[in-house]
């Protein structure tokens, strides 16, 4: 008994509540991140759990959700980089990882429902995120891809992703899709069918196309379905669940049936199971000329390949045209010899055309800058 | 207890349970594939996976046995069980099990 105490002495893990201080040394995590020369990243907040990130117009408040119940607001006030001001706002909310800004409005994006704030005019950050009014409650309350990503586009409509509640399986009429509607939660109607598991979409800045990531099918093997980067063309295309995913990988159960419109098949195929999530077209100018409008996704990297991949953030390069014409690494390390050291989910740009990036395992906020 | 002492004690007790160790750093090593959803800690990340840090190695092993058995279903876990071997859980059973955790009970009073 003594024996096995003494050994066991060495494997004690520390039970710590999510660090808050900011003290604490992240050089460990930093060092290992690789970029093109020139780009630095930073630490700009630390929060638990932080997942999608919406840049608060005007004020500048920058609001995070996460699956835990919880949104943080968090302010650079004299703009050195780093937030000065990380509060939360709410808490209890049933798996709040979608959050928008529209007209002094801030939506929430919940399992089971949307909702608003309106943003009082004399506004304080200390303000807890009550009432939240709820403008739409149409949804399948099911944990599983039951994370929302929420935005509004240009045609000042709020989007919503419905993951399928499911590794495979046939679609409802309200799982599996991206919706849209007014902002007051009417006129619901569907912009993309056959969606297994969208968590990330942005319009490209000058076609105004609706891009999204979708996550791939599990269980068939470290290699297949891809995951995908998708364009809508027309409103409500079927984008191929749980008939196909990637370009031309049946799924499993569905081989032998005739999916009952036609598909469109990705733009692009990212590596299986890399779990491609949060996406954002550039269009700062503090990045060389060279990325202007090109898109970053964030690869939240995979959980069940037998060699994991993913952890990193690609680059999507597009031409003049809105075409996209392949893609590169862009930050990668946050897989260190097979162990995950984060794992990016969400990226923004700032004001000042940095990037920042949510990891809602190393339990920051990073920001990305280039040159001085 | 004299410091001699105690580093005798030391060694006996590492080497009495090297092959012990050896088990649990095998456990360590898979369980790479854990840590994305219950933390490396053993401490879950995701919010729909348990924390697993301490739990008793019988019941790893039995729940684990069950998801690749298909007497017990969920999305991720019926996948990630269905290929491991009964050394793999044994190894994973141990090393989460040795993670040594605290609990703190809210005072109310």
């Amino acid at each position: 008994m003594y024996a096995k105490l003494l050994c066991s002495v060495a494997l004690v893990a520390t039970l710590s509540a999510p660090a808050m201080a900011t003290d604490t040394d992240y050089s460990g995590v930093l060092s290992k991140i690789r970029l093109p020369d020139g780009f630095k990243i930073s630490i700009f907040a630390e929060m638990p759990k932080p997942r999608e990130i919406e840049v608060g117009k005007p004020n500048g408040v920058i609001y995070v959700g996460s699956r835990h119940g919880h949104i943080y607001s968090m302010v650079d006030n004299n703009r050195d980089g780093v937030a000065d001001e990380v509060r939360e706002r709410v808490n209890g909310l049933n798996v709040p990882n979608g959050v928008a800004m529209q007209d002094s409005m801030l939506y929430v994006g919940m399992q089971d429902k949307i909702a608003m704030w309106p943003v009082p005019a004399e506004f304080d950050t200390a303000l807890p995120l009550d009432p939240l009014i709820p403008i739409n409650e149409n949804m399948t309350s099911e944990f599983l891809h039951g994370w929302r990503y929420i935005g509004f586009g240009p045609d000042r409509k709020l989007y919503v992703s419905l993951g399928a509640p499911c590794n495979i399986c046939e679609l409802t009429a309200n799982t599996g899709k991206i919706v849209r509607m007014d902002p007051d939660g009417s006129n619901w109607e569907v912009v993309a069918d056959g969606v297994r598991n969208s968590v990330g979409f942005d319009w490209h800045p000058k076609t105004g196309q609706l891009w999204f990531t979708d996550n791939g099918a599990d269980g068939m093997g470290d290699n297949i379905p891809a995951d995908e980067l998708n364009v809508v063309t027309e409103i409500g295309q079927n984008f191929g669940f749980p008939y196909v995913g990637g370009q031309d990988t049946k799924l499993s159960g569905f081989e032998d049936k005739e999916p009952p419109v036609p598909l469109t098949p990705p733009v692009i195929d990212f590596g299986a199971h890399t779990a491609n999530l949060g996406i954002e077209f550039y269009e700062g100018d503090m990045f060389p000329g060279e990325y202007m409008n090109d898109a970053f996704v964030a690869q939240h990297g995979s959980w069940n390949r037998t060699v994991p991949d993913g952890y990193r953030i690609m680059r999507v390069k597009f031409d003049d045209d809105g075409n996209a014409t392949g893609t590169e690494v862009f930050a990668e390390g946050w897989l260190d010899g097979g162990a995950a050291v984060g794992r990016p989910v969400d990226i923004e740009e700032l004001p000042d055309g940095s990037l920042i990036v949510s990891d809602d395992f190393a339990n920051v906020i990073y920001r990305i800058t280039f040159g001085d | 207890m004299t410091r001699s002492f105690q580093a005798g004690l030391l060694l006996l007790a590492c080497l009495c349970s090297s092959a012990e160790a050896q088990d649990a750093a095998a456990g360590r090593d898979k369980a790479m594939a854990c840590t994305p959803c219950h933390g490396p800690d053993g401490i879950a990340v995701a919010p729909n996976a348990p924390h697993i840090a301490g739990e008793n190695a019988a019941y790893l092993t039995s729940q684990l046995k069950a998801f690749r058995s298909g007497e017990r279903q969920h999305e991720q876990m019926s996948i990630i069980a269905a290929d491991l071997t009964d050394e793999d859980i044994a190894d994973l059973a141990r090393w989460f099990s040795m993670i040594e955790i605290t609990a703190k009970v809210p005072d109310l009073d």
